[in-house]
Parts: structure tokens; sequence; C-alpha cells
């Protein structure tokens, strides 16, 4: 499977910045200086767990909730990680 | 006037404080933050300074060197005072133990505290209506967890400094509302009443060499491995030295992880055998752009320059200015127009062991703006 973690940081930075262009830009900031880099992912690459696991945890400390953004099959793949 | 800045070069504490007194005389102050120097007894400053002013919050940090408007100082106090025209409202927390987990729990315990204080969420606070202000012990370690805490709580932008100890190593000291506290931090949030703005500037340009880190002891700030070598055989190759000689390459190259074309300095400390120490942390994975240091009096007069140009006027600066960028000054002779920059607009600032602004970072300025 292939681009639920795009998903998951647009989801991330959506439900944070609530549209605010500024805001936006510095949670990319905190999401990299956490390791993970926004750019480096799109709806091409791979569902790796590790990262997937990682951005549930960052999701978590966020505030931010994939009940809403993600399908029923997604939410499912992200438990089984 | 509705900010007035102080500073005093006397020798004794007890002198020092009527000094910045009598220079901010009857003025009413509802906010005083100053920066002293280490060598002053530290629980005598934090209580002289609020007993001076009285009812104001005052609150502050050691340093290794102090900035007030036009200078920079040496083994002295230097001070800026709000009156309510500033600031609307302010709350001083205090974090304690910061050194071990608590430190993050301290976070979570400080933001309710600000919540019970503004009577709203910190994840609902307005960014352009609020700032805060980090003053985090230097010597402890622990910047990247806190700064990473308070970012995933709120939007609400902080900035400050690592504090110092005259470059000693020692002990680091905050002080708030006249008590004095080490190994932790202060966490300041302010509501303003003017706009206000924050600026990070920091003098390199990219180099095309990338390195790696393939592997690395996150909590020891430890490079192990650059670009699948050891990391000061990787470092010095890109460099261009021998590893013998490669740590007096640390000041004017260090790396930085880049983000839209800026980067997030990270300074080398000392190689470990085959490893690198950071002054803040590299996770594996990352990828580091090779920097090389360039004119810091020219840049930091131009990110002024823009910041006055987009605000339309400043009124004063909080300056949380890297001790790397003072020592490079120091050595090129330049601290005197490093100040100069800065004397037309009332400043304080002082050199801190790392500043905070979003994350943690090295060999920066970052500053807080008031129009």
């Amino acid at each position: 499977m292939a681009g639920k973690i795009k998903k998951m940081i647009d989801t991330i930075i959506e439900q944070r910045s609530k549209g605010s262009g500024i805001i936006a830009g510095t949670i990319k900031v905190k999401l990299i200086l956490k390791g993970i880099n926004p750019d480096n992912f799109n709806h091409q690459s791979n569902d790796n767990p590790l990262i997937i696991n990682q951005l549930d945890k960052f999701a978590k400390d966020f505030g931010v909730d994939f009940g809403s953004s993600l399908s029923e099959n997604e939410k499912r793949f992200s438990i089984w990680t | 006037m509705n900010i007035i800045t102080a500073e005093s070069t006397k020798d004794i504490i007890e002198d020092i404080v009527p000094d910045i007194k009598l220079q901010i005389g009857d003025f009413d102050a509802k906010m005083v933050l100053f920066f002293a120097s280490a060598k002053f007894d530290p629980a005598q400053t934090a209580e002289k300074m609020q007993h001076a002013f009285g009812e104001s919050l005052v609150f502050g940090c050691s340093t290794a060197g102090e900035i007030v408007s036009g200078q920079m100082l040496k083994n002295s106090v230097v001070a800026m005072a709000f009156n309510s025209e500033i600031i609307g409202e302010a709350k001083i927390e205090v974090v304690e133990n910061i050194k071990d987990e608590s430190g993050v729990k301290g976070i979570d315990k400080a933001f309710a505290a600000f919540e019970n204080y503004f009577e709203m969420p910190m994840r609902a606070l307005d960014f352009q209506n609020y700032v805060g202000i980090a003053l985090i012990d230097g010597l402890s370690g622990a910047e990247e967890g806190l700064m990473d805490r308070i970012g995933d709580l709120t939007n609400v932008l902080f900035v400050g400094g690592s504090v110092g100890d005259d470059l000693k190593f020692e002990t680091t000291y905050v002080y708030a509302n006249g008590k004095v506290y080490t190994n932790a931090a202060l966490l300041v949030l302010i509501k303003p009443k003017v706009n206000f703005g924050l600026l990070k500037t920091q003098s390199f340009c990219q180099l095309p060499q990338k390195l790696v880190a393939t592997k690395v002891n996150e909590f020891e700030r430890t490079v192990i491995e650059f670009n699948n070598k050891p990391a000061v055989v990787a470092y010095a190759e890109a460099v261009g030295s021998s590893v013998e000689e490669v740590s007096s390459r640390f000041m004017v190259n260090p790396v930085g992880l880049m983000i839209d074309d800026e980067p997030y300095v990270r300074s080398p400390q000392q190689i470990k055998g085959n490893n690198m120490v950071f002054y803040c942390n590299v996770l594996e994975g990352m990828e580091l752009t090779l920097l090389e240091s360039g004119d810091i009096i020219g840049d930091t007069r131009v990110a002024i320059e823009e910041k006055q140009k987009e605000m339309g006027s400043i009124s004063a600066i909080i300056n949380f200015h890297c001790i790397l960028r003072t020592l490079e000054l120091e050595k090129k002779g330049l601290t005197g127009s490093y100040g100069e920059i800065f004397s037309d607009i009332p400043t304080i600032g002082f050199s801190t062991y790392g500043e905070e602004y979003i994350g943690h970072v090295n060999q920066t300025s970052t500053m807080l703006v008031f129009e």
C-alpha cells in the first residue's frame, strides 16, 4: 500500500493549522525537527510501518485525531502497525 | 515612553540594583526582564531585583555576556522595563528538574497554569496575539525535549535562550519572583498590547557537502557515523581537513538542518574518539548541510532592517545571541560594531549557550521584537 504517510502528514498540518499558512509552516518545521520531513513523502510513498507508528505518536502529541480523515481500511492498518 | 532599558557595570550587586533602579526611575513597570553576569550572587540578584521593582513581574537569568542598546558588555546587569501600554497580560511559570523526564511533565503543568490564568486552552491561543519567552538552563541538555513539548501543545511561538554562566560551564540560573532556580526553565507567556514579531538570523552560506547522520546517540547529542563512516572522518573529509586538525573548523563550519533553504544550525562541540558531540541533538537519518560562516554584522543589520520595514517601526528588541557568535565577533574585534547595530533601538540581550525558536538551535540570534 502507498500514500498513507502523506495523508497522515497532511492531516496533522491541516488540523493544527486550520488554514493558516504561517502555522502550517511552523508545524512543518516541528515535524522535521522530530525527524520526519513532509517534503520526502508523496501519494506514491510506501506505507512504512515505522514511520506510520511515529506519525501516530506525533499526532497524539499534537492533539490531532485521524478518526475523521482516514478510511476504515487505513484506520485498521494503523492499528495493525 | 513605554519601554526603558538600563545597564550597570558596577562591581557588586548591592550597587548594581540601585543603579538600574535609578535609571528606570519611577516608570510604572508592569514587567522587568533582566540578564545578569554569573559573577553576581544568584540569590541576592533575584531577591534584590524583585525588591527594587515591587509588584512588577520580574524575571531573568545568568548569562555569558550581556547586550544593551549600542553595546556588548561583560560582568554587568542589563534590564528592560515595560509598562502596561506594551504588556497586556503576562504569566511566569518555573519548570524545575528539567534534566530528567519530570521536565517535560513540568511543561504540561506550566501550560495548565497558563490556561487557568488566560482562561483559554493553549491550543486555542492565537499565535498572533500571544508570545512566549523560554529561558532554559544551558547546561541541562534538556532544551530539545522542552521545546518539542511546547510545540506539541500550542501554536504560540516561544523564543529564548539557553542560560549561561560566563563560560565557566558549572551552574546556570534563572530568576523569577525574587527566587533563584537551577536545573530549571522559565516560561513566560505574554499577551502584548502592541504588534510583535520574531526574528531568527544566522550568518552562513551553504556548501555542497552533505552529511547524513547514519548512527547517533540522540540523548548524548552525539553523532557516531555520518554517511556510514566514523563521524569525525566524514566531517574531516567534508571540510577538507585532517582528523587531527578538524576541531579548528567547528566554529567556521557547523552543519545545518535545511528547512526551506534556511539552516537550523547544529554546532560541533568536541570530538570523542571517532564520534562528534554537538551543542544540540541530531536525529538518525537527518541530512545536514555543511555551512561556512559569513558576515554576522552585515547579515544582522539586514535582518533588523527587513523586520523594521515589515513592522513599520521597532520600539524594542530582546536578543538571544549565541555565545559562539560572540566569540567569533570578539576574535574579529567586531563586538563594538555588533552593539552599534542596536544603538537606535532599545535593546537588551545576552550571550546564550543555545537559542530557542520552534526548536533548539546553535550559532543563531533569536529575537523578540516589539512594534
